[in-house]
């Protein structure tokens, strides 16, 4: 008798619970996660080894010995993947090539080098803001979770065209702060968001400049 | 313990007894609630959590999401009344022992996950990648829950203001080894 009413109730419980789950589910869905629009087997290609970005080019500052502007990709010839290591420089002037369409969700450090050197997607920091003003991605907006989530991105957001990828990044691993990011950015309309898998630590560790002092 | 009596009559929490369960009560409701409403407020940010364990099928992960912080609000609720204080402590239990043996996973492995359990904040842990932290926190209130399974939720509970004679059914969901018998009777 007293198990029987302690079970009962027990599956009430997560009755409840089950019911609440699934009325919830219907009014607020969630997002499964960032999700690319097919592709479109445009391939885009950069003119010209330039540096950087316009924006960017002043509060830089390499923190290691590592190649700067003059780091480049070599294409390999037999393959359809790219090497992108950037410890491959190349002379300058060079041509550098990435296919945008073919890219994944998440991008590695080499990608997203490739792609902030050729000026080919906005980059946008989600870290904390004092992580963000003692080391970042040149030219990158910082936009944490809260702030989008709260509204108070909006000024920020504007400048980001809603055309062009997008690579957003915070500590690597698995930080939650970029996919949620994301995701949140795709519900406003921006198609092409990738993550930027290793996020910060990668970047810096590869020796990619940085830029310090926090900027947009 | 009071329990000696030949009928396995039910005990009687004293004051003290009871003022500590109702702490635990609320304390384990405040948390819960707490956790649960920040989940359930962003569900996007708790899935990304769930996501990154990397332990629950993909083809879970949504009903987990929502799942969760369901269990938690109920559980919270039914503790902060004391209504079927040892069921809600019981779910509560298998769900902390649900979490202490993700988390383990995650720290045996040394993989870098950050706690959805409070959103976006974090109590007594630093908020981060998860670690032994985590999982000490967790078993703090494994301890808590159940002792609320064992001992009830004392007489400053609903649960015992339903349970008396003629009143409910005598055994207020609680589990056999507590017998109901109306504790006035045993001093006539």
């Amino acid at each position: 008798m007293g198990i029987g009413r302690f079970i009962i109730r027990t599956l009430a419980i997560v009755g409840f619970a089950t019911i609440g789950a699934g009325v919830h589910a219907l009014i607020v869905p969630v997002r499964t996660g960032i999700v690319l629009p097919p592709r479109a087997g445009g391939t885009a290609r950069a003119q010209e080894n330039q540096a950087l970005p316009t924006e960017q080019t002043p509060d830089t500052a390499p923190l290691n010995d590592a190649p700067q502007n003059d780091a480049a990709i070599t294409p390999p010839a037999d393959t359809d993947a790219p090497d992108l290591s950037p410890s491959q420089p190349l002379p300058a002037g060079a041509a550098l090539t990435i296919d945008v369409d073919a890219l994944d969700v998440h991008v590695s450090v080499p990608e997203a080098f490739a792609l902030w050197s050729e000026g080919l997607a906005d980059f946008v920091d989600t870290r904390p803001q004092p992580e963000f003003e003692a080391g970042a991605i040149p030219g990158a907006f910082h936009i944490t979770p809260e702030a989008i989530a709260n509204g108070l991105a909006e000024e920020q957001l504007q400048f980001l065209d809603p055309t062009r990828p997008i690579v957003v990044y915070c500590v690597g691993g698995d930080c939650h702060e970029s996919e949620y990011v994301g995701v949140l950015l795709q519900q406003r309309g921006f198609e092409r968001v990738h993550i930027l898998s290793d996020g910060f630590p990668g970047w810096h560790a590869a020796g990619h400049d940085v830029q310090v002092g926090g900027g947009q | 313990m009071s329990t000696s009596a030949p009928t396995a009559a039910r005990r009687v929490p004293g004051p003290i007894e009871s003022t500590a369960m109702l702490a635990l009560r609320v304390l384990l409701a405040a948390l819960f609630g707490f956790a649960a409403w920040v989940k359930l407020r962003d569900p996007q940010y708790f899935l990304t959590s769930v996501k990154g364990f990397r332990l629950i099928p993909e083809i879970m992960q949504v009903q987990v999401t929502y799942l969760v912080p369901w269990i938690e609000a109920a559980c919270a609720v039914l503790l902060l009344l004391g209504l079927w204080t040892r069921a809600a402590a019981v779910v509560l239990s298998l769900a902390i022992v649900g979490f202490i043996a993700g988390l383990f996973e995650v720290v045996q492995a040394g993989r870098s996950v950050e706690c959805g359990c409070f959103g976006k904040f974090s109590f007594i842990c630093d908020k981060g990648p998860l670690g032994w932290c985590n999982i000490a926190q967790n078993a703090g209130l494994l301890i808590c829950a159940v002792v609320l399974v064992i001992r009830g939720g004392g007489r400053a509970a609903l649960d015992w203001a339903l349970d008396r004679p003629g009143h409910a059914s005598g055994e207020n969901g609680d589990l056999p080894l507590a017998k109901a018998v109306d504790p006035r009777s045993r001093h006539a």
